[in-house]
């Protein structure tokens, strides 16, 4: 499914996102500590792949959707959504990492917990957001809907992610972490599971 | 799941007896206030407390006796009693002195009794700082004395220091919660049901039951919020168990606009269908993991005792237990009145279809 990821050419979009909300967010706070990093870092990468994931099923109607059913299941179709949705993601999480480390200083501490938070947090992400883009690209006309549909149940993944940053910025101290960190972990399975089993419903037409 | 008329009246039956009856029955007496908190071994002290749910003044005959309870064994006989008010009495102790294994400061509970209301206690109501007894000084001090607890007679709910009158919100807070999420399984049930079957009763009920379930969390939410503002000083205060069950009900409100927003009756069924299954399966990490592991001031939480410790005594559990069958039964029976209007509703609509087309 190389196709997706080549449909997928925001590349310069996607930096310019990250730049511009992080020039913002320098203009509107003086100084950012480590809570503030944490939830700003999270916040950009939230809307970030709330607006990626509404644009990457944008070809799943009318005739190129058309196409891509002909030629293939669509749990292989929804699948490589998501790992395309899913590297862009870990790109944007990078873009915006790096941007605010240059900008305000690095708080993170403890490097492995990050990365273990972020590559469950992205699959978690991304499946959801997948999910919901392709139920959202199934409504005729508003088309908006995906942040409405999505925010709400992105709150177990990001209370917790938030949470797990903190810890391993060094702004919270918790020694017993692994509980919250198998938490997202379960999250992520729940939500892989939830859709696997609903995908075909929602392509039935 | 159409209820037995007998059982839509046992449900309304439950909930009348428990509105009658956890208004009514009042709470045991109560020590709401003590002065001074701070006192020294071997001093004389003298205790003005206010008592809650008793009445010096109205019997002229009453006795009114307090104690100091030091440790298991160690109990003190106030030497007198002064009642000036009808609910506030000063009590004089004469505190005795510490041994010499004792720890630098205790904490005594103070027990007040009267022939009438019965007995009340307020656990560390005073802190006695150590003193050991000079050489010199040869006068014992009177120790050890028994409590007399006598039980008032007829059904009391217990008395909690903070929480006073607002312990019977447990009979309306509580179970309107539980109803709620039965209600939103059964919904994600029919949802499952839809997608297996494709029968459009099935949707008409999911949809009933959510927005039941709904209305029933939002008295939720406000009962809760009131009885906040009596114990946390705050209508809201962001705690996590506040937070997450609004966030439940934001998840079941975008299920609505999802709703709305699809027009072809067969596409709406099946994409809410995936979406309240959805929405249902991240609703259990929200609202039954996450508010455990983080500190919360809600009873059940951070250490905080509820449900069958201290805070559900047996006179409780006989209006808690109806009141939560009576508003699961409630639910049940609003969710099929307004599933049955809506079937009316779509065979309305589908005969004058057919008279047009």
């Amino acid at each position: 499914m190389v196709a997706q990821w080549r449909s997928q050419s925001s590349l310069p979009a996607i930096i310019l996102y990250v730049l511009s909300t992080t020039f913002i967010v320098f203009s509107a706070f003086a100084r950012i500590d480590e809570r503030n990093w944490v939830v700003l870092y999270w916040i950009i990468l939230v809307l970030s792949a709330a607006q990626s994931a509404q644009n990457s099923f944008r070809d799943s109607e009318g005739m190129s959707g058309w196409y891509y059913f002909s030629i293939c299941k669509v749990e292989e179709y929804f699948f490589s959504k998501v790992a395309a949705n899913f590297f862009l993601l870990a790109l944007m999480a990078v873009l915006t990492f790096l941007c605010l480390s240059l900008f305000s200083g690095m708080p993170i501490r403890d490097f492995t917990l990050f990365l273990e938070v972020n590559i469950a947090a992205w699959i978690g992400l991304s499946l959801l957001f997948s999910f919901l883009g392709f139920l959202n690209a199934k409504i005729e006309g508003q088309r908006g809907l995906l942040p409405l549909l999505s925010f709400p149940l992105l709150l177990p993944i990001l209370l917790e992610v938030i949470k797990l940053s903190t810890i391993s910025a060094g702004a919270m101290i918790d020694t017993e972490y692994a509980a919250d960190l198998y938490i997202l972990l379960a999250v992520d399975a729940l939500i892989l599971a939830m859709t696997l089993m609903l995908i075909r419903y929602i392509w039935q037409s | 799941m159409q209820l037995n008329w007998t059982f839509k009246i046992f449900g309304a039956a439950l909930i009348l007896y428990s509105l009658i009856w956890g208004l009514l029955i009042p709470l045991k007496p109560g020590v709401v206030s003590v002065e001074p908190r701070k006192a020294t071994a071997g001093q004389n002290v003298e205790i003005e407390y206010e008592a809650y749910n008793v009445d010096y003044l109205k019997d002229e005959e009453i006795e009114v006796s307090a104690w100091l309870l030091l440790d298991s064994v160690r109990t003190l006989q106030a030497t007198d009693i002064q009642i000036t008010g009808s609910q506030k009495a000063v009590a004089f102790f004469q505190l005795p002195y510490f041994k010499e294994s004792d720890p630098s400061v205790m904490s005594a509970t103070l027990v007040i009794t009267d022939s009438i209301h019965g007995y009340a206690l307020l656990p560390s109501a005073i802190i006695i700082q150590k003193k050991l007894q000079d050489s010199a000084d040869a006068t014992q001090n009177p120790l050890f004395t028994q409590v007399q607890i006598d039980y008032p007679e007829g059904s009391t709910f217990p008395f909690r220091n903070i929480l006073k009158e607002t312990i019977r919100n447990t009979y309306y807070h509580v179970p309107l919660w539980f109803s709620m999420i039965i209600l939103f399984l059964l919904s994600a049930y029919k949802s499952i049901k839809y997608l297996r079957t494709k029968k459009k009763s099935h949707d008409i009920w999911a949809r009933s039951y959510a927005e039941i379930a709904i209305i029933l969390g939002v008295l939720g939410l406000i009962t809760g919020a009131i009885w906040a503002r009596f114990t946390w000083g705050a209508f809201w205060s962001w705690d996590v168990k506040q937070f997450t069950s609004a966030v439940a009900l934001l998840i079941y409100l975008s299920y609505f606009i999802l709703r709305s927003s699809i027009s072809d009756p067969d596409k709406r069924a099946r994409l809410t269908a995936s979406y309240n299954i959805f929405a249902f399966a991240l609703l259990i990490p929200l609202l039954f993991i996450i508010p455990r592991l983080t500190d919360s001031l809600h009873p059940g939480n951070g250490g905080n005792p509820a449900m069958g410790g201290e805070d559900l005594d047996s006179t409780m559990r006989w209006v808690f237990y109806p009141a939560v069958i009576g508003w699961i039964l409630m639910g049940l029976w609003l969710s099929e009145l307004k599933a049955r209007y809506l079937v009316l509703r779509s065979k309305k609509e589908e005969e004058f279809m057919s008279v047009w087309t």
